[in-house]
């Protein structure tokens, strides 16, 4: 029998799936706040990979749903981007907790206090985001938009304090190198959160 | 004369030209890994950059195809894609050997061995998926499907060997300039794979779409 349901419009489980995709990113986040403040503690990459690997399975769902549905909520490609740059929010925690545990022993000391809430700011605005998609509400994704921009330039500015210190004479090499590479694995996960603004306010403004 | 063949389809020499790419894709490894696997062989651009061109030579023909064909059985934006993907192959595998030419110093006496293999397994999986898309239709899903997953495997298995590799990079046992290059080369060396990723993907998108 011919599933028109299936065929036709699956609304609220593209939305759902877009959601929950979103909200791995911020367990994701929940994860990193604990092993950057536990810095003596024994940190364990499972919850990241917990993260990711759920991630992985939403947006794959949404891929498949994206072509087999004939009629959806939003352009095709627009969910596509997002599912993709949603997706990319839990990947590069994970990648910054591979690499922290591996880089620990070299970097004692060193703390990312700074970068750690702009990250959980970045990725708490996105949520609200795709909750409001479902919802259409341009004006309120405006403004999240215009907060989302004002985290990640100040990430922008954190990294370029950070950088400062670690270019001064004098400084352990290989530990720069390293710090370099956890900072802008950091920055980038802000970068990811702004892409996925940008996605959005621009399916609004298209669908306004 | 006006071909009403050329107008309409063309089917097998885009599948034609897109296995072609898949090959030189292959063969740009297959260079890089003949040079890596022997330390005492002095690695030269030529190689490299004639698989690189080759490459481009069948995107551009594919490009071309695809302006002057009216029909095909194939979406023109997924051959479009799948040959963006495969184009991107040889340009990171030549990249790399550029940094491994300058770095050569440096790098001496390093075992790729694991990259090697990695790299072998991801390119001969490339190859078999794009050869599959000639059967398009039922049942060939899960065929795709289970090829796709081999590659993602392969890919999995790279990111672990970077994490190992970069365990003895930052381990302080090495002076920090040989750190930097080879991080850099190790990292190109797993963007190949990825790049090898994304063409799997790519073709499981057409096979599902088509099946």
């Amino acid at each position: 029998m011919i599933n028109f349901q299936r065929i036709l419009g699956r609304e609220d489980e593209f939305f759902t799936l877009l959601e929950a995709s979103a909200q791995e990113g911020a367990n994701a986040v929940t994860a990193l706040k604990r092993i950057l403040r536990n810095a003596n503690g024994t940190p364990s990459l499972k919850d990241f990979a917990e993260a990711r690997r759920k991630d992985k399975e939403l947006t794959t769902r949404l891929e498949e749903m994206l072509i087999t549905t004939f009629v959806t909520p939003l352009e095709r490609e627009d969910l596509e981007a997002l599912a993709e740059v949603l997706y990319k929010i839990p990947k590069t925690v994970e990648k910054f907790a591979e690499r922290y545990i591996i880089g620990a022993p070299q970097i004692a000391g060193a703390n990312f206090d700074n970068q750690l809430p702009l990250i959980e700011q970045a990725i708490q605005i996105v949520l609200k985001m795709v909750h409001a998609l479902r919802e259409g509400d341009l004006g309120d994704i405006k403004g999240l938009q215009n907060k989302l921009q004002a985290v990640e330039s100040q990430a922008d500015d954190v990294l370029t304090d950070c950088l400062a210190k670690l270019y001064e004479p004098g400084f352990p090499s290989l530990k720069a190198v390293i710090l370099k590479e956890l900072s802008d694995l950091l920055e980038k996960v802000i970068d990811r959160c702004r892409d996925a603004g940008n996605v959005i306010s621009h399916v609004l403004l298209k669908n306004s | 004369m006006f071909s009403l063949q050329k107008l309409l389809g063309k089917d097998d020499k885009f599948f034609g030209l897109l296995e072609g790419a898949a090959e030189e894709a292959r063969h740009s490894v297959q260079a890089l890994n003949r040079s890596l696997a022997t330390p005492t062989a002095v690695l030269t651009m030529d190689e490299f950059v004639q698989a690189r061109r080759a490459e481009k030579k069948i995107a551009e023909q594919i490009s071309e195809a695809l302006v002057e064909t009216f029909v095909t059985t194939l979406e023109r934006e997924d051959i479009e894609v799948l040959s963006e993907t495969l184009y991107k192959i040889p340009k990171t595998v030549e990249k790399f050997a550029e940094r491994f030419i300058i770095s050569a110093t440096l790098v001496k006496g390093t075992s790729f061995a694991r990259h090697i293999k990695l790299l072998e397994a991801a390119t001969n999986q490339v190859v078999a998926m794009v050869k599959e898309l000639r059967d398009l239709g039922e049942g060939r899903l899960d065929t795709i499907k289970a090829m796709n997953a081999r590659l993602q495997e392969i890919e999995g298995e790279a990111d672990e060997l970077i994490l190992v590799v970069l365990r003895d990079l930052w381990s302080g046992q090495h002076e920090t300039t040989k750190v930097i290059v080879m991080k850099d080369l190790y990292e190109l060396l797993e963007k190949v794979i990825d790049r090898c990723r994304d063409t799997g993907k790519a073709v499981t998108h057409i096979v599902l779409k088509n099946s």
